[in-house]
């Protein structure tokens, strides 16, 4: 009988030692259906905060399994991949050999999807495929991965120039300023200099053969490919002349001449460009003059300049007033009823589009007073943001931020936006403004106008700001009260604690919040009123805001050694 | 001068004042840039547009001013060209307006008070037309790419506001041969300069006809809300007539199905709805555009990505069609 009893014991206390060990952590019973055990295993996993992996015990055999990246804003599902990089680009190889024509393609397309050099390497290799569709991928993959890291590669590709597909060369054409990236690696070269090696960098210069292929592609059949070779070639360090500019300004493609006109700068202006030129001054398309006049702007040179007198008349309002601009900008006097025409012109438009507004900046060259008169006229435009935008060129002018008699107009515009322009800048001013100003802002209609009368108090004594800020401390607008509250308690106006302590029963938060922080500034004198108002208020936010400064501040003044 | 339907109207629009036209083109020839910078007229239309917060830079700044021109330009609608931006629909000026413009691609969080539904409902009943861009957008482009993808569901942040506006009714897909694909512009531009495999994709299957994935909600059978994936960054145009945002093209090209079902990938799979509700599977590299796509019928294709000043080109050029069949559908119905 003892013996029973002893196993029985033994029994119970080992059922003790293994029940909680179930249940904490162990395998789930295996008797119960998969899917269920399976649910259980999961919910197990998560209420221990594991992350989900395989809920099955048994190790699995390893896979080649990438883990999926998540960036931040682009969700999706997680999700395992079917091989591993190194499998997908062994078959790629083999790919690529095959005589099978789609299998190339196929295989030249699905290596563009991978950045790793043997990526590039094996693209690289097939450049010279007798089939253009493989030749088209592989190009257009290369530049998808960039996979190509050196300069030996850069320069098969941008040989390519000269392929006999259209596509092919579009490809390469568009990519010059990536392949020069590419072009300009490791350009240094060592000299011996007093017995020691330096090292300096040189700019890249392309092969004769390869400055030739280039140079031919300006003359390609394909206005696409021209364009793109004109406007990247200097890219690639080599010397464009004024007789290929004036080959490109006759070019039948627009696209052509209108990059051409970028160029004019910086080639001599000789007189084939010049007529060039004049034959685009009387072009029809508005597009390409409006180009020509933005082309021309700054260039002192009496031809440039009969150019721009011309389009100074052009039926386009827009060319015609940057031409004047421009014009003027060389120091010609301006052409009469230009002024006028500005004036007209920006007061009738209602849009601070583009066009408009580099209309806009340019109104500048005409010098100070016509400048300021034009930008004074355009501070009445319907358009608000016009009006800002003058108003910022107007204030400008003789100092006109410190200026109160300027700006205060400007915080009776009725768009916000404009005000908060001026609000902006003006409340950094350590200059008193006179009361008659600010007795003005503090009757305004807006309320960012009359918290900016409740900061700018803050400049004069506390006795006048006493006289004045009652209106404010009973503003219908919670802005304007916590701006003259924080101007009450920065210059310690009479009762400014009373005051203080008044607020912190404010029905707005962000005003007790503002009390609060005002007494806890001085807080050797008003702890007391904060701590009965803590008292006072459980529970309340404030309150246990202002529990917890206490705390933190208690420790740090007890802690801190008193100084005699 | 007065229409007495809407066929009327758009036959106006197209050619019925020979009048009318020949004075634009008279004009458009005589002042072809005059007409794009001269003010708006008195009794323009004005088109609203929301902006939730202040002093936000839109994304396509040039977008909206460029398409409104140029329906003034084609056609004898008269818009102003300066967009109303209002910060909120409880903005009174929305009762006296019937164009309502929004961007989700602006502002992708626009959560709008109770005030604001009640004054989107009234606008609406009363006959205003609201256009969402970028209203439909894939999950796997993310939040900060503007691409344009043909995905047929509401994107959720749009759906969730007319669930407001109007509980329990839905957006449907609008069918190919909506008028709204043909009322001005009709099929593609012309695609001669285009490389022939993205030509082939874009006239068989991206814009078959001229149409895109447009889902609209329809209030006693007019329709008076749209959304569509992002337009507006094909139609800026700068000073010089140039289009602003360079655009590229996403073409499904085939590639062996057995070799893309195996190939390494390392980021995450995406669902996208397709015209007849069935779903693609789009596979992802890290760091890079969408790979590639299982299709329902079991095909495999793979994502290639081509840009260029044609591609662009042509892509501006669609995009500014649809703007206007848009606007000019609005107008007209």
């Amino acid at each position: 009988m003892t013996k029973f009893y002893c196993v029985y014991i033994f029994l119970f206390i080992i059922s003790c030692f293994s029940l909680p060990a179930q249940q904490s952590g162990g395998a789930v019973p295996q008797g119960i259906p998969e899917e269920v055990r399976r649910a259980i295993e999961q919910a197990r996993l998560r209420e221990l905060g594991v992350s989900q992996g395989n809920p099955v015990t048994s190790p699995s055999p390893p896979v080649p399994v990438i883990t999926p990246f998540r960036s931040p804003g682009v969700p999706g599902t997680p999700s395992t991949s079917p091989s591993s990089l190194n499998e997908t680009l062994l078959q790629a190889a083999k790919d690529l050999k095959s005589p099978d024509e789609n299998l190339r393609v196929s295989s030249a397309k699905l290596l563009g999807k991978y950045q790793v050099s043997q990526a590039g390497k094996l693209l690289l290799s097939v450049l010279g495929d007798k089939s253009i569709k493989v030749r088209r991928a592989a190009v257009r993959s290369l530049f998808e991965n960039m996979a190509f890291r050196d300069r030996a590669g850069a320069e098969k590709l941008l040989s390519m120039l000269g392929d006999e597909d259209v596509e092919v060369r579009r490809e390469i054409s568009k990519a010059i300023p990536i392949l020069r990236s590419r072009l300009s690696i490791s350009t240094t070269v060592t000299r011996i200099i007093n017995g020691r090696p330096v090292m300096t960098s040189v700019p890249y210069r392309l092969s004769s053969v390869m400055a030739e292929t280039v140079t031919k592609a300006l003359g390609d059949e394909d206005g696409i490919v021209r364009q793109n070779v004109l406007k990247y070639y200097t890219y690639l360090n080599l010397p464009f002349s004024a007789a290929m500019l004036e080959k490109c300004l006759a070019d039948p493609d627009r696209g052509v001449v209108d990059t051409a006109m970028s160029r004019i700068r910086i080639v001599p202006r000789t007189p084939g460009i010049i007529e060039r030129l004049t034959t685009i001054a009387g072009s029809e398309d508005p597009g390409l003059r409006r180009k020509l006049v933005s082309s021309l702007r700054g260039i002192r040179e009496p031809e440039i300049q009969s150019i721009q007198t011309k389009l100074a008349t052009d039926i386009d309002p827009y060319v015609r007033i940057m031409a004047a601009v421009s014009l003027v900008g060389l120091g010609q006097p301006v052409p009469a009823g230009t002024i006028q025409g500005v004036k007209d012109f920006l007061m009738r438009v209602d849009s601070a589009n583009t066009q408009i507004m580099s209309l806009f900046y340019s109104i500048s060259d005409f010098g100070e007073p016509h400048a300021r008169e034009i930008y004074t006229l355009l501070t009445g435009h319907t358009n608000s943001s016009l009006r800002r935008s003058a108003w910022q060129r107007v204030l400008n002018y003789d100092n006109g931020w410190n200026t109160p008699s300027i700006w205060t107009p400007v915080l009776e515009d009725t768009d916000k936006r404009v005000r908060e322009n001026v609000i902006g800048t003006v409340q950094g001013n350590l200059v008193p403004v006179p009361m008659d100003y600010l007795e003005k802002l503090i009757e305004s209609e807006f309320p960012d106008v009359r918290a900016l009368a409740g900061m700018l108090l803050a400049r004069h004594k506390a006795e006048i700001v006493s006289e004045w800020m009652f209106d404010l401390l009973i503003d219908e607008e919670a802005q304007v009260r916590r701006a003259i509250l924080q101007t009450a308690y920065n210059i310690r106006v009479d009762g400014w604690q009373k005051l203080l302590q008044k607020s912190l029963g404010d029905g707005d938060p962000s005003i007790q919040r503002t009390a609060a922080y005002g007494l806890l500034g001085n807080l050797g004198n008003s702890e007391p009123i904060l701590r009965r108002f803590v008292s006072e208020n459980p529970g309340n936010p404030i309150a246990i805001e202002i529990s917890r400064e206490l705390a933190r501040r208690t420790i740090i003044r007890k802690s801190t050694p008193r100084q005699n | 001068m007065h229409f007495h339907s809407k066929r009327e109207f758009i036959r106006s629009l197209q050619s019925g004042h020979y009048i009318v036209l020949a004075c634009i083109c008279l004009l458009t020839n005589i002042l072809p840039a005059q007409s794009s910078l001269l003010p708006a007229k008195p009794d323009a239309i004005r088109v609203l547009q929301l902006l939730k917060v202040d002093n936000l830079r839109p994304r396509y700044p040039d977008a909206l001013p460029s398409i409104l021109r140029e329906l003034n330009e084609k056609t004898t609608a008269n818009f102003d060209a300066s967009p109303l931006v209002v910060n909120s629909l409880e903005d009174e000026t929305l009762s006296k307006h019937t164009f309502l413009y929004i961007n989700f691609d602006d502002q992708p969080d626009i959560s709008l008070n109770e005030g604001e539904i009640q004054s989107l409902r009234k606008f609406l009943e009363r006959g205003g037309f609201c256009y969402i861009d970028a209203g439909i957008k894939a999950e796997f482009i993310g939040a900060n790419r503007g691409h344009s993808f043909a995905n047929w569901e509401v994107r959720p942040e749009a759906a969730a506001i007319f669930e407001k506006v109007f509980p329990g009714k839905s957006f449907r897909p609008l069918s190919r041969e909506h008028e709204i694909f043909r009322c001005y512009y009709k099929g593609l531009p012309n695609g001669d300069k285009l490389p022939e495999a993205i030509r082939d994709f874009v006239e068989n299957e991206k814009w078959p006809q001229g149409t895109y994935s447009f889902l609209g909600l329809h209030l006693e059978e007019r329709l008076s809300v749209l959304v569509t994936p992002i337009i507006a960054m094909g139609w800026g145009k700068d000073e010089s007539g140039n289009w602003v945002s360079p655009i590229s093209f996403r073409i499904r090209e085939n590639a062996e199905d057995a070799r893309l079902q195996a190939a390494s990938y390392t980021g995450s799979k995406f669902d996208a709805s397709r015209e007849d509700g069935l779903r693609d599977v789009i596979y992802s590299q890290i760091g890079q555009l969408p790979a590639w796509v299982e299709e329902p019928n079991g095909r495999w294709r793979i994502f290639r990505y081509y840009s260029g000043k044609e591609i662009s080109d042509y892509a501006n050029s669609f995009y500014t069609q649809l703007g206007v069949n848009i606007f000019v559908h609005a107008l007209s119905n």
